[in-house]
């Protein structure tokens, strides 16, 4: 289907593709300009003053570079043993002066921000980042840990509920993304860092990750979310014909962001060329399900399974628990199940 | 506002947006109708007024009633008896004011600028403090803090009146320092809120840097608070750039004819007016997703606690960061391993909008919610110290008062009390009620069109009377006592028993029924005139601060008695439910 991202710069920098322009997904798109930390110097305390005419004193301004030891500023004194000068501990940029102190930027590097899916640019803020447009196929995984990455897909294993035990982990496979229906644990993801693997996908993860420190240097994605519930059979279905292609995982950590709840996803873009018109006419569908629609139970703690809504009844009803919501009639493999539409997930 | 008959109330909650249909009856103004949809703020609707329409359609739908036009507006001020006279809007969807603390002294300044933060929805990731222990103790880590904090604003406080100037005036400069390395749109504004002399010197320093707004010291003088200004400043802003970002905004703001108050502020000024009506000690208590409210009314003085950073679903990771597992666990009847527990409550944070569907489910979001309730109760109770409350006498209410889904939504009355007792621990005599019909949190708007409406509807439909709880209060004793209870009824008839100590019993007197309990323990005894309701009296002999069996096994057997006291059998257990034994 269409897919249309927003790919932000982390910061104010500079946009270096335009419109109309096609890129790959480790393509540069723009860079930014990361502090490193920053060095308070107290000019008038090194002059030994109180106040002082900047004009006159300062030998440095905003946005100057200066070397470890170069004079920032510098009193003349008459005669002149009471000459004062103010000399930078530390090489930098000047970021800022007020008050009598100057801020000095120092370890500062250049990031280049990578664009992460291969399309077109589709629009551009110069400062801030661009849009880029693509077809392929988009999942909506539930929780992640890590960066961002991209890689080529491999699978783990061929048992839909196996978990990620490191398997297959070698040298010759940096560049790639494993998946596994089951879960995956720490000892594995610092194994996979250190053969250089791309990035995990899994089924599930277990609570004790969060707790990583240091945090996974790889995307680990969950798509079904934390404990023992294995992938389910369609996303494990739609990955595994996709093998060998390659991926790209958005890995917001599922933040509970305030009142909102940004997903990981897991884009796998077609190639230009291979796309018909239909895949690049297909959108997302909207947010409302009804008769027919394929849903999920959104956390239930073993079970992934699909079911197809088959009555939406226009009153609400008791769950288990006695308490009555709007919801629907859902026919799962193993039984008719009425669910509260609070509870439901909507396969797009 | 004149020949307002027709109301419709909205409360636009970060999952759940209710809708109320008020009108006269019998010259009364009543609830007619509710309606409840999933709020829709967000993606992929990203228009509020989509779950209002949604929630009005299921009271057409009751009612028979026209309140839609076709193009989905609420049909209001037309002609024809199909229509409403007024929209009134609540909301709390909107996300909370990313603000930095940046103050002097823990005890004294930045503590009065953290009780102002609690009077709206905010979130503070650090705070600067100039004198104390913590991340940021030198220039460079609060500069760096400045720069990772994202904050919306930042709240500088320091200094009583008329008093040392170059402490607070470091650190303003410090702040300036910072700002100047960043892009102006990133910029926080600043609300200086110190030692007064300094406003002018600081508007020279900020000026050209970014918005800046002097008010009035949080602390004028040493043990002084002052905090009226700030509040009313923090709401301003969290109204500009909060609520009016909110998607359909606009569109609902012509609605409600531009008055749209948010839901704290709004349940706050229904607890306060409960309270002044009924001139009783009041606390209300609002359990949601994304926040926990308590608001009181004590000795005519009136108190605020907003935590952002609580709730149920939204804002539960926060919660779990802030507690252990085991403060959950400790709640549940049934055994449930630590990690298995973690996984439910981890998978509930990201999947925020999902209900209980079993009763082993609505067990552990009970247990969720007396921890949100614990937690923010314990941040009321160190803020809220002045004449008439102590830290002693804040556990005495006349009334208390439960509000949010996470307390009302569940088919056990009993359940409901025993959650709010859990979370606040009440002690002397103490009537409970619910906001069964989610009305409490818009009262505080209707009031501002239809002050006629929201006193008779807080008279009659905001609260269901649960009873009262009656918890002797003393410091607990390795020989403590049972209580020896005597319930007079107004028929003359007479209960007595006996309630062990660690226990609960629940003595029969339902709505409108009055009765005297008499009260004796080895230390002395009260006497006390009660009203029933839903739920009856209950005598809690389990001590405070409530404590629990070390050993799991006894300590699940600890939480089923005391459900089963309640007439709550531990169904948990089994996973059918019988629904024959419940009785409420």
């Amino acid at each position: 289907m269409a897919l249309s991202f927003a790919r932000r710069l982390p910061g104010v920098g500079e946009i270096t593709v335009k419109t109309g322009d096609r890129v790959n997904s480790n393509d540069t798109i723009g860079q930014i300009t990361t502090p490193g930390r920053f060095v308070i110097v107290d000019i008038a305390a090194d002059l030994g003053v109180q106040i002082y005419d900047a004009d006159e004193v300062l030998q440095k301004q905003i946005n100057d570079s200066v070397e470890a030891g170069e004079a920032i500023a510098q009193l003349s004194g008459k005669p002149a043993i009471f000459k004062r000068v103010c000399k930078a501990p530390t090489a930098g940029r000047i970021a800022a002066i007020e008050g009598g102190r100057a801020l000095i930027e120092t370890d500062s590097r250049i990031e280049k921000i990578r664009a992460l899916v291969s399309g077109a640019i589709a629009a551009v803020d110069h400062t801030r980042g661009v849009t880029i447009e693509t077809v392929g196929a988009y999942i909506e995984a539930s929780f992640s840990l890590g960066p961002d990455g991209i890689g080529l897909l491999v699978s783990a294993s061929d048992d839909p509920t196996a978990n990620m035990n490191g398997e297959g982990f070698d040298v010759l496979q940096t560049q790639t993304i494993f998946m596994a229906g089951g879960s995956v644990d720490e000892a594995t993801i610092r194994m996979a860092e250190e053969v250089g693997i791309a990035g995990v996908i899994v089924g599930s993860i277990a609570t004790n990750l969060l707790k990583m420190d240091p945090p996974p240097k790889i995307p680990v994605i969950a798509t079904e979310g934390f404990g023992n519930k294995p992938m389910d059979a369609k996303t494990y279905q739609l990955l595994k014909t996709h093998l060998n292609s390659e991926v790209t995982l958005y890995t917001w950590p599922a933040k509970q962001s305030g009142r909102s709840i940004k997903r990981p996803a897991i884009i796998i873009p077609k190639p230009p060329g291979q796309t018909s018109a239909a895949e690049a006419n297909a959108k997302i569908p909207d947010g409302y399900a009804g008769k027919g629609s394929w849903v999920r139970k959104s956390r239930d703690l073993t079970s992934s399974e699909w079911g197809q809504i088959i009555a939406t009844p226009n009153a609400p009803r008791p769950t288990d628990a006695d308490i009555n919501y709007y919801g629907a009639e859902v026919k799962f493999p193993q039984e008719t199940q009425f669910v509260p539409w609070h509870n439901l997930e909507h396969l797009g | 506002m004149t020949n307002i008959n027709t109301i419709l109330a909205v409360d636009c909650g970060t999952i759940n947006t209710k809708a109320a249909l008020i009108d006269q009856v019998d010259g009364v103004y009543r609830l007619v109708a509710r309606g409840a949809a999933l709020s829709s703020h967000h993606s992929p609707w990203n228009d509020i007024t989509i779950g209002i329409t949604d929630a009005m359609k299921q009271i057409e739908a009751k009612t028979g009633r026209v309140l839609l036009t076709q193009t989905g507006t609420p049909l209001v001020k037309r002609s024809g008896d199909d229509n409403v006279d007024a929209v009134i809007a609540v909301v709390s969807a909107a996300e909370a004011l990313r603000v930095l603390p940046a103050g002097l002294t823990h005890d004294q300044s930045l503590n009065a600028a953290k009780q102002a933060l609690a009077t709206t929805y905010t979130a503070a990731k650090y705070e600067i403090l100039l004198d104390g222990d913590g991340l940021c103790q030198s220039a460079e880590d609060r500069i760096s803090a400045i720069r990772e904090s994202e904050a919306d604003l930042i709240l500088l406080v320091g200094g009583i009146d008329h008093g040392a100037a170059s402490p607070i005036t470091d650190l303003a400069q410090t702040i300036a320092l910072a700002l100047k390395t960043m892009p102006a749109k990133e910029r926080p504004e600043i609300i200086y809120a110190g030692n007064i002399d300094l406003r002018t010197s600081l508007a020279d320093l900020f000026g050209g840097l970014t918005d800046y707004t002097p008010v009035d010291n949080v602390l004028p003088q040493f043990e002084t608070l002052n905090l009226h200004h700030v509040q009313t400043e923090l709401l301003t802003l969290y109204h500009q750039k909060r609520l009016k970002k909110l998607s359909g905004y606009k569109t609902l703001a012509q609605w409600a004819a531009n008055h749209i108050p948010t839901s704290a502020q709004s349940f706050a000024q229904t607890i306060h007016y409960l309270g002044q009506s009924y001139n009783i000690n009041i606390l209300g208590a609002n359990v949601g997703s994304a926040s926990t409210t308590i608001a009181a009314r004590k000795q005519e003085a009136h108190y605020l606690t907003i935590r952002s950073d609580i709730g149920v679903g939204n804002s539960l990771q926060s919660l779990l960061a802030q507690t252990d597992i085991e403060c959950f666990q400790r709640w549940l009847p049934f055994e449930m391993e630590k990690t298995e527990l973690e996984n439910f409550l981890y998978n509930k944070s990201l999947f925020p909008q999902t209900v209980p569907h079993t009763y082993r489910e609505m067990l552990i979001e009970a247990a969720i919610t007396r921890e949100a309730l614990r937690l923010t109760a314990a941040q009321a109770k160190q803020s809220w110290q002045d004449d008439a409350m102590t830290y002693k006498n804040w556990f005495s209410w006349d009334l208390i008062a439960g509000s949010g889904y996470p307390i009302t939504q569940t088919p056990f009355a009993p359940l409901a009390a025993l959650t709010m007792i859990d979370g606040l621990e009440p002690i002397g005599v103490c009537s409970l009620a619910l906001d069964t019909n989610s009305l409490a949190e818009m009262l505080g708007g209707i009031a501002a069109i239809a002050p006629l409406a929201a006193a008779q509807l807080a008279g009659y439909d905001t609260l269901l009377k649960l009873g009262v709880v009656v918890a002797p209060y003393g410091p607990y004793r390795s020989n403590e006592t049972d209580l020896k209870v005597k319930m007079i009824y107004s028929n003359d008839n007479i209960v007595e028993t006996k309630v062990p100590f660690g226990s609960l019993e629940l003595l029969p007197l339902g709505p409108g029924e009055k009765a005297t309990v008499e009260i004796r323990h080895s230390g002395g005894g009260i006497a006390a005139a009660v009203e029933g309701g839903a739920v009856g009296v209950i005598i809690d002999n389990r001590g405070r601060p409530l404590r629990f069996a070390r050993n799991e096994a006894d300590r699940r057997e600890q939480i089923q008695e005391w459900l089963v006291s309640l007439n709550l059998k531990p169904a948990a257990v089994s996973p059918i439910i019988d629904k024959a034994g419940y009785d409420t």
